[in-house]
């Protein structure tokens, strides 16, 4: 496991974007069945998830989630040295949409940008990476956007994922601040060697030559190499064994133990892996707070939604939350984070999207 | 309904089919539906029928009838 524990850095605001088209599992009945889709429901404890519009990118949703912190914040922009996009759907193959995101946000020239392509795991390894980069850096602030659309490569035929995946944007202001012993820590670990596991073959370099053609693959499934696979059983073994020994290690290693965290903000996989999440790892089940049944798993964005849409109302707690994500690459990380409430934005529902980015 | 029939209705429930299909070869290899969805679909209402909770080497091998008869067997549940 990679540790690192950062002093003197502090969450100063976490804000959310999603879109206003709700989909209802129910919607799928003509799809898939009554029956399928129910069971599904149940297991994946997913009722209904939201849906960017065509012409919304996964950055328009952390543009405007971005937009919400500054308003609320109220910092000098100029101020932040490092913007981080998180995400696997970015607007250009090239350049990174970190540069976009910089323009729109009207951040100044001293400043780095790239974006890091992760899923499920990538709020917590973006997170780490900007703790990092604002520690060795000259400047007081950086900022960690998170999105995804996950539905934009998804099959409509793929009854495994379809149903469960919804679209949202995250922003997060890192400053720095003496935090009196209150270190944010990271535990981190990944297995290219399962790379394969979840994976969308074409629309990159290596596949160039494979055509959009939808056709059955050997799970029964309609799909084209454009669309995401997943390898099911394998990416739920990894979920429930890989995940908890780190968590167990992440403990170990943070001398930290359950009953220290006020609350799990953990990946929105689906509820059966965070029933066995929590009791694997010994994790009250009433402290970890569900998002999924209304928003579905949203990639990189399911540890903001879910500390969004619990803690919002809250006013002026200090909260250390415990943070885990994982899924592609394979990937996977958890950490300690320390949050006053009064930081975290409700969510905002938006449909914006930057019109001059299209070519 | 005895333990075996509970057992019978969740698979055919779970897959859609009529419990006089469910034999030695019904699993993953031969059941067009069987997918993860389903196969954690199955585990959890197991689960929750026997007031259980399946190991993860167990839940992970939970991959044919015959196999998952055996698997509960480990449990103390007699079908």
């Amino acid at each position: 496991m990679i540790f690192s524990s950062h002093e003197n850095i502090k969450i100063a605001g976490i804000s959310v974007a999603i879109p206003s088209q709700k989909i209802n599992v129910t919607d799928y009945y003509t799809n898939f069945g009554e029956e399928t889709v129910d069971k599904f429901s149940e297991m994946a404890g997913v009722k209904q998830t939201t849906r960017a519009i065509d012409e919304q990118t996964a950055s328009d949703l952390g543009f405007e989630a971005a937009i919400k912190l500054f308003e609320a914040k109220n910092i000098n922009k100029e101020d932040i040295g490092i913007l981080i996009f998180v995400s696997q759907k970015p607007d250009y193959r090239s350049p990174s949409t970190a540069f976009v995101l910089q323009k729109r946000l009207g951040l100044n020239h001293d400043i780095i940008c790239f974006d890091i392509n992760l899923a499920c795991s990538g709020f917590v390894f973006g997170l780490q990476t900007a703790h990092s980069l604002l520690n060795q850096s000259n400047k007081k602030f950086a900022l960690l956007i998170t999105a995804d659309t996950s539905y934009k490569t998804l099959s409509p035929e793929d009854r495994t994922m379809i149903m469960l995946f919804g679209d949202s944007g995250s922003a997060l202001l890192l400053e720095k601040k003496v935090t009196e012993n209150k270190n944010n820590q990271f535990g981190l670990r990944s297995n290219g060697y399962k790379f394969k596991s979840i994976i969308t073959p074409a629309g990159a370099f290596r596949n160039m030559d494979l055509k959009n053609i939808e056709e059955e693959w050997t799970d029964g499934i309609t799909r084209s190499d454009y669309n995401t696979h997943m390898k099911g059983m394998e990416v739920f073994g990894f979920s429930i064994t890989d995940v908890p020994k780190l968590i167990e290690d992440f403990f170990k290693t943070s001398s930290s133990q359950p009953s220290d965290y006020d609350t799990f903000a953990l990946h929105q996989a689906n509820q059966y892996i965070l029933k066995q999440l929590s009791r694997k790892n010994k994790i009250p089940y009433e402290k970890i707070p569900i998002s999924l049944d209304r928003y579905g798993n949203n990639s990189s964005n399911s540890v903001p939604l879910v500390l969004c849409d619990h803690y919002s109302k809250n006013e002026n707690q200090n909260l250390r939350v415990f943070i885990a994500g994982f899924g592609a690459g394979l990937s996977w990380a958890c950490g300690s984070i320390y949050i006053n409430t009064s930081d975290i934005l409700p969510i905002h529902i938006t449909d914006n999207y930057y019109k001059e980015g299209k070519i | 309904m005895n333990n075996l029939e509970k057992f019978n209705s969740i698979f055919a429930e779970t897959f859609n089919v009529d419990s006089s299909q469910l034999n030695e070869n019904f699993g993953i290899d031969t059941v067009a539906n069987w997918d993860s969805v389903t196969q954690l679909s199955l585990v959890t209402a197991i689960e929750d029928e026997f007031n259980i909770m399946l190991d993860t080497d167990d839940i992970l091998d939970f991959k044919t009838y015959s196999i998952a008869k055996e698997i509960l067997k480990k449990y103390q549940i007699e079908l």
